[in-house]
């Protein structure tokens, strides 16, 4: 079975972005690493082939800097990666970048199950995986919290919803998005990280890839960004005979329970 | 004479058979990294004092007798061995010098009556008291070695009576005078026949003792000195560097222990050194609070898996689990307290962190809570709380702290203010009373703010190498650029790694613990607090403590705040840890009960107001058991009794 999973370099979740005038992030010189949302689909994935056999590949698109992402994929233990990285893709839209992986995806040859995050924790559009699943041509499941694969042939999934779970199959290939509950991602060893070094990176041009300069401009851009409001305090509650009991009331309030 | 030379080569073939398999696995061990240089006179020093002066025995007074006396009568009647031999050759034969003398005659007898004391008590200790700390140990393999050592002395006794009444002695001790007496009736032909037979007995015994030395836990006799010699001394805190370079040749690369092979010859020498007392054992904070690990227990399973493994074949198999589990390896603290009581020397703690560093680096193996520890430190902040950088100064609020520059002068001293004093709300609190002292005391202070990082040490014992590796490169040269001289630390981690560790990576300071220099300010009188009644006790923090050797300073800050310090049973070298070393602060914890809270219980005891601490990690610890008893004395750090005592305010806090 071959899996393709899908990665993204991402600026450090707790330091401070810079943007550029074009409203875009800077990403020269920022810390960043790889996505930690990506880490769980990716730790299933390698379960998965680990069990039945096969290979992970790591699809990724990004700056020079994206290379530490992929190399920590490599380090956790993904066979292979492929890496797209091209000026003219700087502030592409999630358009752009789903006809980029697609393209990357269908040249790795027969793939068996695409895995991707719900969404990246830069740019948290959550868009990417389906239109990428559509340009594929594959069904998609989204928000498992877990999955598996039958006789290699068949997923299935569990996927949160609001009012409770869901149970699907659906035969391969197919694209699936992972929650943080699929699995808890290794630690890559030293010995994973060394190793990590020889494993071949992929890096296809454009023209590699068979893209022409129509199917790379990005048809949105980024008009304005504002701050977020800062999050009011909390509310306190204090110790006392009545505290279970209004903390139970707001819980409801807010329907958790 | 034939026949005694058939005899001695006889035993000597045989004990060289049973010590055969042990020699190859030593000399199969990796190499000692060579550290000798230098500490050849600590080493003489070790080797009297430990050895021929059994200080570390004497951690335990009776115990420490009853080896004593043994130890020191099997030293002084080894010449009677040749007399033996001697005399089987010629019964009229002595030795030179000391042979036929009225005071070696008085000797042997008062150190074979020593002996025999010895090892009276040592039953005693063995059928009678039977402490728990020979659990797991090889009883009968102690009973038949101290019934081989009493038939030795005994029939050593008789046969020198034999020679006094026969007269081919002409001196007698008071022992063997009184025996000679008491068959004073015999015939001669009868006791020439009894001395020639008794002997015999005692070289045979003798020999068959050199015989069944190298397989038993008695090897110990021939492994304990060079054991000592080998040990690596003081500090205890200080490990040993295991340089990786992940760009060079991969088949040079070493992991720590994965399997025997990988173990060096002193470790390897520790496994054939144990006698299995215990003593580790009885002090572990791990093994007494119900969890699998006993140092002891460890050693024991190391041996036997080294032992029972045919060389060449030593290379197959996995130490961990097959010698010990990965519960055993992860529950340790690293406090040091077997090192500082095994009486041979045997360096546990080195080995357990070698085992870790294989699990981790080369299999990443290790208890998954674990995992947040390795992320934050690896992390963009590098720091086990996983927080910003930028956040790093957030506990200076109010505060106005010199934050160290690039190209600024440096500070008279610098403030190493360790991650668990920057991120943890109640460490913080230390930390401030720490940066006002100073400053109330006209030190000329700062602090390298973001651009501190961990020190490592966590990651270090939880055996990740290489990420230690690179902090202590990073952080010694952001230090040696800054220019700094003097390092002050309210860590005992930082404060250990930093002296003892940081010098193996080109960074040389002079490194004080801040309750060091919180005294000095106060013996000066350069900070004036007022002393009060408060009763307050003091616990030791393992790596200020047992690992450095800083005992006093802790303790003259809290005389000059408070009233008598109320010490806790195990206190000084002998401390109890707080449970968090080792990386053990970021894992859960098995066992019957929590090592913070049987702690905490013991400070309780001593019916002092507050409990003292020294170092943010013990400060946590045992706040977190306070709150879990739900009341009971207060916890807090010397700086802030300090502060509350010497600072205008009174408050221990900003205005």
């Amino acid at each position: 079975m071959n899996v393709a999973v899908l990665v993204k370099w991402v600026p450090e979740p707790q330091g401070t972005p810079t943007l550029g005038t074009d409203h875009l992030l800077v990403r020269e010189g920022a810390d960043g690493a790889l996505d930690p949302g990506d880490e769980y689909g990716l730790e299933r994935a390698l379960q998965l082939v680990e069990r039945d056999g096969g290979e992970v590949t790591i699809v990724s698109m990004g700056p020079e800097i994206a290379v530490a992402a992929v190399q920590r994929g490599l380090a956790m233990g993904a066979a292979r990666a492929v890496l797209i990285t091209d000026p003219a893709l700087r502030g592409s839209d999630t358009l752009v970048t789903a006809r980029v992986l697609a393209a990357a995806i269908r040249r790795l040859g027969p793939i068996d199950l695409v895995v991707a995050a719900v969404e990246s924790t830069d740019g948290y559009t959550g868009t990417l995986p389906i239109t990428l699943a559509e340009l594929l041509e594959l069904p998609s499941v989204t928000f498992a919290t877990s999955f598996d694969v039958i006789d290699g042939a068949e997923l299935q999934a569990e996927r949160q919803t609001a009012s409770g779970s869901e149970a699907l199959a659906c035969p391969l290939p197919a694209l699936v998005t992972s929650t943080t509950g699929v699995a808890a991602p290794r630690y890559p060893s030293l010995k994973g990280v060394m190793a990590a070094k020889s494993k071949p990176v992929d890096r296809p041009s454009l023209t590699e890839l068979g893209l022409v300069a129509d199917e790379i401009r990005s048809t949105q851009s980024v008009t304005g960004v504002g701050t977020a409001p800062e999050k009011a305090g909390g509310r306190v509650i204090e110790a006392g005979p009545d505290a279970a009991a209004e903390i139970a009331d707001l819980l409801e309030e807010a329907r958790v329970i | 004479m034939a026949l005694l030379f058939a005899a001695i080569a006889a035993a000597g073939v045989l004990a060289w058979r049973r010590a055969a398999p042990r020699v190859a696995t030593l000399r199969a061990a990796r190499p000692d990294d060579p550290e000798w240089a230098g500490a050849g006179g600590d080493r003489v020093r070790r080797e009297l004092v430990e050895v021929v002066g059994q200080r570390k025995l004497f951690q335990r007074l009776v115990p420490g007798l009853m080896h004593a006396a043994i130890f020191w009568g099997f030293v002084v009647l080894l010449p009677t061995i040749v007399e033996a031999a001697v005399a089987i050759v010629d019964p009229h034969g002595h030795l030179p010098l000391i042979g036929d003398t009225t005071w070696f005659a008085w000797i042997v007898d008062v150190f074979a009556i020593g002996v025999l004391a010895g090892v009276t008590v040592a039953v005693w200790i063995r059928k009678v008291q039977r402490p728990d700390r020979f659990r797991g140990s090889h009883l009968e393999e102690a009973d038949r070695i101290l019934l081989m050592i009493t038939a030795i002395v005994v029939s050593l006794l008789l046969w020198q009576a034999t020679r006094v009444a026969l007269g081919l002695v002409h001196v007698e001790g008071p022992i063997t005078g009184w025996l000679a007496d008491s068959i004073d009736g015999v015939s001669r032909g009868t006791l020439e026949v009894a001395e020639r037979v008794l002997v015999w007995l005692h070289l045979l015994l003798v020999l068959g003792f050199l015989v069944y030395l190298p397989g038993s836990k008695h090897l110990h006799i021939v492994t304990a000195a060079p054991n000592v010699w080998l040990a690596k001394g003081a500090p205890s805190g200080h490990l040993t560097p295991l340089r990786i370079d992940l760009e060079g040749p991969e088949e040079e690369m070493r992991f720590g222990a994965g399997v025997a092979t990988d173990l060096t010859r002193k470790q390897t020498l520790d496994l054939f050194s144990c006698t299995e007392c215990g003593r580790c054992q009885d002090v572990c904070p791990a093994w007494t609070t119900g969890k699998p690990l006993s140092p002891k227990l460890l050693i024991m399973g190391l041996r036997d898996h080294v032992a029972a493994a045919p060389a060449g074949e030593l290379e197959l198999q996995p130490l961990v689990p097959n010698a010990v589990t990965d519960e055993v390896v992860w529950d340790c603290v690293t406090c040091g307290a077997c090192v500082r009581e095994c009486p041979v020397d045997i360096e546990h703690v080195d080995t357990i962190v070698d085992l870790r560093r294989h699990l981790v680096m080369a299999e990443s193996r290790f208890p998954s809570e674990a995992g947040t520890l390795l992320r934050g430190v690896e992390g963009p902040g590098e720091n086990p709380w996983s927080q910003p950088a930028s956040a790093r100064m957030d506990w200076a609020t109010g505060l106005d702290v010199r934050v160290l520059g690039p190209g600024d002068p440096a500070p008279e001293v610098l403030f190493w203010v360790g991650c668990a004093g920057a991120f943890d709300e109640r460490a913080r609190e230390a930390t401030r009373s720490t940066v006002r002292l100073l400053q109330a005391a006209g030190v000329d202070v700062a602090v390298l703010g973001a651009r501190e990082s961990c020190t490592g040490d966590p990651v270090r014992r939880m055996g990740h190498e290489f990420l230690f590796q690179t902090l202590a490169e990073r952080n010694v040269s952001t230090l040696n650029e800054a220019g700094v001289t003097t390092i002050v630390a309210s860590c005992a981690h930082c404060f250990n790694t930093l002296a003892n560790e940081y010098p193996d990576y080109g960074g040389r300071y002079d490194v004080v613990h801040h309750s060091e220099l919180l005294a000095k300010l106060v013996r000066e009188g350069r900070l004036h607090p007022s002393r009060t009644s408060v009763a307050v006790t003091y616990h030791d923090a393992c790596y200020l403590g047992r690992h450095n050797d800083r005992y006093d300073a802790p303790r003259d800050v809290l005389g000059a705040v408070a009233g008598e310090v109320e010490e806790m049973p195990r206190t000084r070298e002998r401390s109890f840890c707080c449970g968090a070393g080792g990386a053990r602060f970021w894992m859960e914890e098995g066992g019957d009960a929590r090592i913070n809270e049987t702690r905490y219980a013991e400070a309780v005891r001593t019916g002092a107001e507050v409990v003292a601490t020294a170092c943010p990690f013990c400060l946590v610890m045992l706040d977190d058991a306070a709150n879990a008893a739900g009341a009971g004395p207060e916890v807090a750090d010397v700086a802030t009794l300090l502060a509350r005592s010497a600072l205008t305010d009174g408050s221990g806090e900003a205005t």
